[in-house]
């Protein structure tokens, strides 16, 4: 769906965004991460046409991007705001007909939306009079007003409520069934391994990991495993490897990508009977921490 | 074409709308009336309250004749005497002072009237008060004081009193304007100096205000960042322009209405204020101002990263351009001037000035030409160069780029 090649972004001599390359998969939710500062915003801000990369191309669906595909992308800026002293409901309308929507089409949009949010009674009410987690639903009804094809958010999770969050994530799961793209950039991991089957993490600009989540939770996993056993734990004694370690009823260690757990639950099982087998997985945090301690360390 | 539209109407509906605009639009006709109609009145109006005169007659033979005329000619409006008079009658003249003084400071009376003995011949008479602003009450008591001595004068020379009224009457002064086609107006001296300022003050509301609009408007998306939505969905010329159109036209609404009630008060004037000529020159110096302005101020808005910050700048720029408010008496008495002429080929100042002058009738046809060939070449190098600055700043956070920075933006393309 849409395409980044090697785009850079200079800001007074230091690279916003430096040689960034990644491919949004069409139907995917695709999870941009990085740190405060790692340059999502402004990649986002690229793809979006309102600043233009110094180097490199973005293509959506193979052809680089021109006016009339912005009618099909939502978009969700980080830093958000709206006319506070507007009606709510003719505010959503104004942004719908800028979408290309006609006065009608988005007045219908917006009722149905603010239903949806449950936010009709303040349909006529000033924004200012809405609490700030009700202004945040209604950015991301402008957001989609105009049922986009892609949809890009910029930390929408940021100073939502759970319960609000839980609505947000519904629609985000809605949206997917429905076939559309999303892009969503966080540094919630909590969110990302939830809902995205894509990441690209950036640090400094810098693509430091990319592919499918479960590959990528596969590639980097310093899976641990924990084994419970009824026996003598002498019996085992022998299959120990480096960095194991055995107690009187456990045994547990690190597993490579190379190796199969099955073959360690074999060789345990050929000696004593086993009551609990544990495979304890990293968190997507963890190899987010990791990655940029490491790129700080570098 | 269809974007600009939609954010064009967007601006102007808020806009209207807004109770700011209805009471800014209503307030300033009401406050230019109070300034030009509320001193007249009071002037106009008789004193509601009896003043208190003490006399001190050296002759001893003008008190009687004094107190008569005063009370004849001067009433209050329920048919009181306006003055009354006291005739301080001491042993001598200075004890008269004395006392007449002694009254003026405890403010038991409000001025005292001195007539020495030798009024025939040296023709001094003095009137002391706590306060001489009030010249209406001077002018009275010297009219009566005058009055009095002529019939004295007349009298010792042994003419005919009621003769000599008869041929010193005061001529009835009426004052007619010739007018650019030749045709005579008939207006008062006060009403021909008002309606050129109020040309200009109507004027520059209409364009300075909707600027200001204009720059508050754009001031107020890049603080909360709408403008990354509007530029996700509009490219930054068409906001731009939709603003400034959509707010022109709220300049044009707010100067239209101040076009009607001028015209409504021509009519019950019965005076030729606003003429379809007048209409049509507003229109134009509108549209060329409003386009010089509105450029600057919505490059300010997209420089600056707040309200106050836009404003000071702002301020410079409205001063500059109510110069020819401040100017207007000078321009009214002398309107072919060089330096009139000179500070009107200045932009910022022209439309206000050729508002003002065609407000007088005066401008010749080469002196209009000329301004707005400067104005409209400055209108149109205001948006080219407005339009390069705001695609440039929009997005700008954090740090307000120098004078060469913008001029950089400017030249390069």
């Amino acid at each position: 769906m849409i395409t980044l090649q090697n785009v850079s972004k200079v800001f007074n001599k230091t690279a916003a965004v430096d040689e960034l390359s990644f491919d949004v998969p069409e139907g995917s939710v695709f999870g941009l991460l990085g740190p405060n500062g790692a340059g999502k915003t402004t990649t986002i801000r690229m793809i979006m046409n309102i600043i233009q990369p110094d180097n490199g191309a973005i293509l959506i669906g193979g052809k680089p991007i021109t006016a009339d595909l912005y009618r099909n992308i939502g978009y969700l800026p980080e830093e958000r705001g709206l006319y506070q002293k507007m009606k709510l409901k003719e505010t959503i309308i104004y942004f719908g007909t800028l979408k290309g929507l006609s006065k009608r089409e988005s007045a219908k949009q917006a009722d149905r939306y603010l239903e949806q949010f449950d936010l009709k009674s303040y349909a006529d009410r000033k924004i200012e009079e809405l609490s700030k987690g009700n202004q945040q639903k209604v950015q991301f009804v402008i957001a989609i007003i105009h049922q986009p094809d892609l949809i890009i958010l910029d930390e929408p999770f940021a100073g939502l409520d759970p319960v609000n969050q839980l609505v947000l994530k519904d629609m985000i799961s809605e949206f997917q069934s429905a076939g559309k793209t999303i892009i969503f950039s966080t540094h919630q991991m909590e969110q990302i391994e939830k809902l995205c089957s894509t990441i690209c993490m950036i640090n400094n600009g810098k693509r430091v990991l990319y592919g499918k989540l479960k590959d990528i939770k596969q590639h980097y996993s310093n899976r641990k495993f924990q084994i419970r056993f009824d026996g003598n734990k002498e019996q085992i004694a022998d299959i120990i490897e480096n960095g194991w370690e055995l107690y009187d009823t456990q045994l547990s260690g690190a597993i490579d990508r190379n190796t199969n757990i099955n073959d360690i639950l074999k060789k345990v099982m050929s000696k004593v009977a086993i009551s609990h087998v544990d495979i304890i997985e990293p968190s997507l945090e963890q190899i987010f921490i990791d990655q940029v301690q490491g790129g700080i360390k570098r | 074409m269809r974007n600009i539209f939609v954010i064009a109407r967007w601006e102007y509906i808020t806009r209207i709308r807004s109770k700011w605009f209805i009471i800014s639009t209503l307030i300033i006709p009401i406050v230019l009336a109070g300034f030009m109609f509320l001193p007249a009145l009071l002037m106009e109006s008789p004193g509601a309250e009896m003043k208190l005169i003490a006399l001190i007659d050296g002759t001893h033979e003008l008190s009687d004749r004094f107190e008569q005329i005063i009370y004849d000619r001067y009433q209050l409006k329920d048919g009181q005497p306006k003055y009354q008079v006291i005739v301080l009658r001491n042993h001598t003249v200075e004890k008269s002072i004395e006392t007449a003084s002694d009254l003026l400071d405890s403010m038991i009376i409000d001025a005292y009237v001195h007539i020495p003995a030798d009024i025939m011949k040296e023709n001094n008479v003095k009137y002391y008060s706590r306060y001489l602003g009030n010249y209406r009450d001077q002018d009275e008591v010297r009219s009566v004081i005058n009055s009095i001595l002529l019939e004295r004068r007349v009298e010792d020379a042994g003419l005919d009193t009621q003769l000599v009224k008869q041929l010193t009457r005061r001529v009835n002064f009426e004052m007619i304007e010739i007018g650019r086609t030749g045709e005579k107006k008939q207006k008062s001296e006060i009403i021909s100096y008002i309606i050129p300022i109020i040309f200009v003050l109507m004027l520059y509301f209409a364009i300075v205000m909707s600027s200001q609009v204009l720059l508050r408007s754009v001031l107020e998306e890049r603080t909360n960042r709408l403008v990354e939505i509007l530029l996700s969905s509009v490219s930054s010329t068409e906001l731009m322009s939709g603003k400034i159109l959509g707010l022109g036209f709220l300049g044009l609404t707010q100067l239209l209405f101040y076009m009607i009630c001028g015209s409504l008060i021509s009519a019950y004037k019965g005076l030729d204020i606003l003429t379809s000529y007048h209409i049509l020159y507003f229109l134009m110096y509108f549209v060329l101002g409003y386009m010089f302005f509105s450029g600057i101020f919505s490059a300010f808005g997209a420089i600056f990263t707040s309200e106050q910050d836009a404003q000071q700048a702002v301020s410079i720029i409205s001063i500059i351009s109510v110069l020819p408010l401040l100017m207007s008496s000078y321009v009214i008495v002398n309107p072919t001037a060089t330096v009139t002429i000179i500070l009107s080929h200045i932009p910022f100042i022209t439309p206000f000035f050729m508002i003002l002058l065609i407000g007088m009738d005066i401008p010749p046809t080469w002196h209009v030409i000329s301004s707005s060939l400067v104005l409209i070449v400055s209108a149109v190098l205001s948006m080219f160069a407005a339009g390069k600055i705001f695609r440039t700043a929009i997005l700008m956070y954090g740090k307000r780029p120098t004078l060469p920075e913008i001029i950089q933006w400017v030249k390069s393309s």
